[in-house]
């Protein structure tokens, strides 16, 4: 497949780095302006890959771009591969990234405020400087073909991750601050050990040499270390007592991106384990259903005894991702299709619920969902987008979380007519979504409708450019919910 | 000549002598003749093995060690006094249990 | 391009643009957001209109285009246009339009009159997207849109101000707004999510989506399905319990009285005309599918069955259930609630009775729809009444009305009109339906079912008696307002109490409707002979050779003898019902208020039905509240013991390690020399077991 730009998907991936570059020289002398710097590149970024998605579309086929990295020892190639499951999943992370560096823009101005003062315009450039990094791991992770590229490109977020926690966290910031960077660092290194061993035994770290080891004992070995890697990177259940805390404390918009991170094992199971190593992973299914519902259940619960709104979103974060490793789990097509679209819509509801929940802590000053309520009035537009978000995590059309998990669900009771054990789970688990929608319109009923206490007469709406970006993801939702096509059209063609 | 086995043997006790020396005693000026002891020791192993290095054969390598090692010795007794000497001027005891400022 | 193919995807397009247009014409002129809304229903209703001709020639139509892609197949988005479709879409846009010109003036002091239009106006294109969809993706995103629109219009006074506050009067429980519509959503979620299941099973055997393809291909993918004992029955069980909380029947019935804390309008057209037909719409929708699995497929399937027994089964009880409740029901608008999910039952059960015996479908099914429309007739008129006496009263409680028959014609014969039409009192149009359903009950021989349909016609004779009478047959002529000394009330009375009729714009409205359940009443029979005959037709079309009804009748007796035995009977049960309610409410020396005894088995069970027969309660203790009590301890018991063990026990477990491996620098001669010797010990055995000394 041809495009007319070169070199366009490293373009994508280091046109953030540039930025990052730019922001941290220029970040004294603008201040609260970097912002747009970021965003800039931001949308450039966005703009080259919704190109390549739009050629994929019309013309099929996949984009692949290899530059060599290295020779010594092992023929290392740093590669970048764009096809029907890397392209929608980086398109999406890209324009939340995007949407999350225009929230910013007013959130860190008031989050350097509260925390610093006026006269420290060096931390503009630092929160930038590195907030820029996220993209260019995340994207550079989504297209890239071989394991150690992969793993570098997801560790890039691991400093960045770390010191904005450090510097703008909520409390106890320098302790979990730390305990995120532990945990960051453990999970990766794991999926580590599994893809060198692989790779060593395959004689190349290519993605798709990992089909060699696949159903050997080995493999099987490698496959297991790969997923444990990735289950604690997305916080299921055993491994998640990091992510309530480490969630929550992030400043807003990166708690969005975090999520983005967070279920971005989605796409690394779906590429590494599904595409590749069938055989062995095949053999997880049942384990790893049953983890999946046991964390459905667990999220939704631990959510909904929650009182602290930005703790209660990101517990529920726990849940979501669960809906993704269930739709993985039923290994069949329409499963891992759910699956990585039911990721999809999910963070851009996240981004929006998040950046409400950050709304409400700027604009209101408290964190307590008894301190509120009758909000609706004083904010009309957060309060319609936090049930656009509650509707998009509880799958009520016209937005993009219900194809999603329809055809998500398609795929488990595919599986669940396979065995008893798999129905009972299958229906367990839809039971769960039931519980989705108690645990997103609870919380909005008691924050937005009911009386008003007198704390909360003087809140006022948001400023634009905290709700222009949310209204942009939650069009993007009922476009994808309208017509699913957009991302079908992509998935069908690799499973 | 006696087997080499009997010349090692008494090496290895004299420092283990030199070893229980400094393990036991707590005079500074003791345990410097521990370390003597030690490296008396380490000497006539080197002696040892340079005689009996091949049959008929004598490889003055083991002599030059030996050698070299004596005179160092000294040279770190002559140190090692200086240091006593000017420890027992500051802190009026050469009891290696009492003086313990630098320990952490 | 002809009318007809373009006219069902404007009939809910339309109503979605006006929705919009309400939202964004809000800041610009009011009376220009009104006619935007009310033209756009008004377009919507004369495109269902020109669907008409369809139904006249008994054609079928299903226009498809390519939607999107899944694995292996392709989803596509269609409407379809049949008997069934047309006559719901055309009931569900008439009545909205009538109602919406109601709002305008009942609705006329609110000040977030924009959002009020944006969920109806979206309500009604939801909800003919669910009546029009020709597969079950479709139909669901209709069914979902139509669930949240209710959240929005039940929960519409958000703020819960104490005068919308339903339930009561103290010192019983108030019920809020806004919790009411998370209620309604989440009980109808619970169902959503079973029959989500269903459809998947479904398409799992079938691999398509399309209710004409299923019929079609049944014979293919039944044999599968079927070979695997229990899944047949799992789906018809997953399959009805959707609807059936969309429908508020029980087990899943206890959103609907909450749903009265909406305004009228919103009451009259969604849990009463329209909604809560949704399920009725969709188990005649599914019923040839499983109409032909049980009786029509060579091996036939009894396990089919058990769609038809649940629905007659479960209709018929909600219509007792209903029917008791209503009789103590202190508001007026509970009454109307019950009452709808009484008829309700009516409807399922009728559907249920067409697959219960061979012979009986189209009997079941033209009675169950004849039933529809005339509910949904004169339940708006008795809603939108009741609307406007609750304005004019001041109070919703029926104890506190007393109003003059005098000044409030137009509405006491409206409301009465139509509670008779209830009742089922000839010549009104409620009578022929209630008929067909008894009728149909007799022919196919569901001998229980008819027994408790006929006790239902004795409770609604005698609730719609006792709702007359308390609201405005007590008290003098006159009539004088009660002024009550609660704080809701009063805020309701000085606003609007003033005892008289209401505005033209309201009258207008439910005075059509009330004409026309005459007219339907009228001319009953040809309506049902039309309604037959369509169904025929329809089901022929799809292969379902009815079976020659050759029951014998009851009794000996069939056809127009049946129909005038089943006619006296209802006529003596309705007697039965009315004549205690009349001396108890209606005549003027009664005095309803010391009914009622302090202790004793009548009080029991006046409390039993007054608790809604502890369903409610019981909901709360069994669901509600140990969620609420497992979520408080999720956090306490088992995330924070996790994360002291995980985040707290680990890093200590370090700690305590690194502290012990410290403890050997002692930074002693003696101790240092002792690891030599020990080390060298060791090294010597080493050696000495490895054979090297």
């Amino acid at each position: 497949m041809d495009t007319a730009i070169p070199s366009i998907l490293l373009q994508a991936v280091i046109v953030p780095l540039i930025g990052a570059l730019l922001c941290a020289f220029l970040g004294k002398y603008l201040k609260r302006n970097t912002g747009w710097i970021a965003a800039a590149a931001t949308i450039y970024s966005t703009a080259l890959l919704a190109y390549v998605a739009v050629q994929l579309w019309t013309q099929g086929g996949q984009l692949v771009e290899t530059y060599t990295w290295g020779t010594i020892v092992f023929q290392l190639d740093f590669g970048f591969l764009a096809d029907g499951l890397s392209i929608p999943v980086a398109l999406a992370m890209s324009i939340i990234c995007t949407a999350m560096t225009v929230y910013s823009i007013n959130y860190m101005d008031h989050r350097i405020e509260h925390l610093y003062g006026k006269d420290k315009p060096g931390t503009y450039a630092l929160y930038y400087a590195l907030f820029l990094l996220f993209p260019v791991g995340l994207i550079g992770g989504a297209l890239s073909t071989n394991t150690i590229e992969l793993f570098l490109f997801l560790e890039s977020g691991l400093f960045p991750f770390y010191i904005l926690m450090d510097v703008f966290g909520y409390k106890d910031r320098h302790r979990i601050a730390m305990m995120s960077f532990v945990w960051t660092q453990i999970g990766a290194a794991v999926l580590l050990i599994g893809a060198v061993i692989a790779g060593v035994k395959a004689g190349s770290f290519a993605i798709t040499s990992l089909s060699v080891l696949s159903g050997t004992d080995l493999g099987l070995l490698a496959c297991g270390l790969i997923l444990v890697g990735i289950l604690m990177k997305m916080g299921t259940f055993g491994f998640h007592v990091w992510l309530p805390l480490v969630h929550a404390e992030h400043p807003t918009s990166i708690a969005a991106v975090l999520a983005t991170i967070v279920g971005f094992g989605t796409y690394m199971i779906a590429r590494l384990l599904f595409q590749n190593m069938f055989a062995s992973f095949q053999l997880f299914s049942l384990p790893l259903m049953i983890l999946a519902v046991v964390t459905m259940f667990y999220g939704a619960y631990l959510t909904m005894g929650q009182d602290d709104v930005k703790r209660l979103f990101a517990c529920s974060t726990i849940g979501q991702t669960a809906y993704s490793i269930l739709g993985l789990a039923s290994m069949n097509a329409m499963g891992v299709e759910g699956g990585v679209f039911y990721f999809i819509s999910h963070i851009l509801g996240k981004a929006i619920l998040f950046s409400v929940a950050g709304i409400l802590v700027t604009q209101t000053g408290t964190r307590s969902i008894k301190e509120m309520g009758g909000l609706a009035g004083k904010m009309p537009l957060t309060a319609t987008l936090c049930l656009l978000g509650a509707m998009i995590l509880s799958a009520i059309p016209p937005l993009s979380g219900f194809q999603a998990e329809w055809i998500l669900f398609t795929g488990v009771f595919m599986q669940g007519l396979t065995g008893t054990a798999y129905m009972i789970l299958a229906i367990l688990a839809l039971f769960a979504t039931f519980l989705t929608a108690v645990y997103t319109f609870w919380p909005a009923i008691r924050i937005f409708f009911g009386p008003t206490p007198a704390g909360m007469e003087k809140t006022k709406e948001a400023p634009l450019t905290m709700t222009a970006p949310l209204v942009a993801l939650a069009v993007i939702s009922v476009l994808i919910g309208l017509f699913p096509d957009i991302i079908m059209h992509f998935l069908t063609s690799v499973f | 000549m006696l087997d080499l086995a009997y010349y090692l043997i008494f090496s290895f006790a004299l420092y283990i002598v030199g070893i229980y020396c400094l393990a036991t005693k707590r005079n500074l000026i003791r345990l410097l003749l521990g370390v003597e002891m030690l490296v008396n020791a380490a000497n006539i192993n080197f002696i040892t093995f340079a005689a009996y290095a091949a049959p008929g054969f004598v490889d003055s390598l083991g002599h030059s060690f030996a050698a070299i090692s004596i005179g160092l010795a000294g040279a770190l007794s002559a140190v090692a006094l200086a240091v006593v000497v000017l420890l027992y001027r500051r802190y009026g005891t050469l009891d290696s249990d009492e003086l313990k400022q630098l320990r952490g | 391009m002809q009318i007809i193919d373009v006219a069902p995807w404007l009939c809910w397009i339309l109503p979605a643009i006006g929705a919009l247009a309400a939202l964004a014409l809000n800041k610009v002129n009011r009376k220009a957001m009104n006619i935007t809304v009310l033209s756009t229903t008004l377009l919507s209703c004369i495109m269902t209109l020109l669907m008409v001709p369809s139904l006249l020639n008994n054609s079928s139509i299903d226009h498809a285009l390519f939607w999107f892609q899944i694995a292996g197949a392709q989803v596509n988005a269609g409407l379809l246009i049949d008997a069934l479709s047309i006559i719901v879409a055309n009931v569900v846009s008439f009545l909205s339009l009538l109602i919406m010109i109601y709002s305008t003036k009942y609705m006329a002091e609110d000040p977030s009159i924009a959002r009020f239009w944006f969920f109806m106006s979206l309500f009604l294109s939801s909800m003919l997207l669910l009546v029009l969809a020709d597969n079950f993706i479709l139909m669901f995103i209709g069914w979902k849109l139509v669930s949240l629109c209710s959240f929005g219009l039940i929960g519409y006074y958000y703020r819960d101000e104490k005068e919308h506050w339903i339930g009561g009067p103290a010192p019983f429980p108030f019920q809020k707004p806004s919790r009411n519509g998370l209620k309604a959503l989440l009980m109808t979620s619970f169902g959503d999510t079973a029959l989500l299941a269903g459809i998947i099973i479904l398409y799992l055997y079938s691999h398509t989506f399309n209710f004409m393809e299923l019929i079609q291909t049944a014979g293919t993918w039944l044999p599968a399905m079927a070979a695997t004992p229990g899944i047949l029955a799992l789906t018809c069980v997953l399959l009805l319990l959707g609807p059936l909380a969309k429908s508020a029947q029980f087990p899943f019935h206890e959103w609907l009285p909450e749903a009265m804390s909406g305004p009228t309008p919103v009451s009259a057209l969604i849990h009463a005309a329209t909604m809560v037909k949704a399920g009725v719409y969709l188990i005649a929708r599914m019923l040839p599918i499983f109409f032909f699995a049980a009786w029509v497929a060579a091996p036939a399937y009894p396990e089919a069955l058990t769609f038809f027994i649940m629905a007659g089964a479960i209709g018929a009880f909600t219509a007792f259930l209903g029917g008791t409740q209503a009789m103590v029901a202190k508001e007026l608008k509970k009454v109307l609630a019950y009452s709808t999910m009484s008829a309700i039952g009516y409807m399922v059960l009728a559907l249920g009775i067409s697959g219960l015996s061979a012979g009986s479908l189209v009997a079941g099914t033209s009675s169950s729809i004849f039933f529809l429309i005339n509910h949904g007739i004169f339940k708006v008129v008795l809603f939108l009444c009741a609307g406007v006496v609750i304005h004019s009263a001041g109070s919703i409680y029926l104890d506190h009305m007393n109003l003059s028959t005098k000044r409030m014609r137009f509405t006491l014969v409206s409301m009465w009109i139509g509670g008779l039409a209830l009742m089922g009192v000839f010549p009104l149009s409620g009578f022929w339906s209630k008929d067909n359903v008894l009728i149909a009950c007799l022919e196919s021989g569901q001998y229980a079912i008819f027994a408790v349909a006929m006790i239902s016609v004795v409770l609604t004779a005698f609730y719609v008696c006792r709702m007359m009478g308390l609201a405005f047959h007590t008290g003098t002529p006159d009539g004088n307002i009660h002024r009550d000394e609660e704080f809701r009330d009063r805020k309701l009375a000085e606003d609007h109490a003033h005892g008289e009729e209401g505005h033209w714009i309201e009258i207008l409205p439910y005075g059509l409707l009330a004409a026309l359940t005459v007219v339907i009443g009228l001319v009953g029979p040809l309506v049902s002979e039309f309604l037959s005959s369509a169904f025929s037709t329809y089901y022929a079309n799809m292969g379902l050779e009815v079976a020659a009804e050759t029951h014998t009748g009851f009794l000996g007796l069939s056809g127009l003898g049946l129909e005038v035995l089943v006619a006296a009977v209802s006529i003596v049960m309705i007697l039965i019902g009315a004549v205690p309610a009349y001396f108890l409410y209606i005549k003027p020396t009664s005095n309803p208020s010391n009914l009622l005894p302090q202790t004793g088995i009548r009080r029991t069970l006046y409390n039993f039905l007054w608790n809604r027969w502890y369903i409610n309660a019981f909901y709360n203790k069994v669901f509600v509240e140990p969620s609420i009590w497992v979520s408080k301890r999720v956090q306490r018991y088992i995330e924070d013991p996790l994360n002291q063990a995980i985040n707290g026990g680990i890093p200590e477990g370090f700690k305590w390690l690194s502290r012990g491996l410290s403890r050997i620098q002692t930074g002693k001669l003696r101790i240092n020399m002792l690891y030599l010797l020990v080390t060298i010990v060791i090294a010597l055995i080493v050696l000495w077991l490895g054979g090297f000394i």
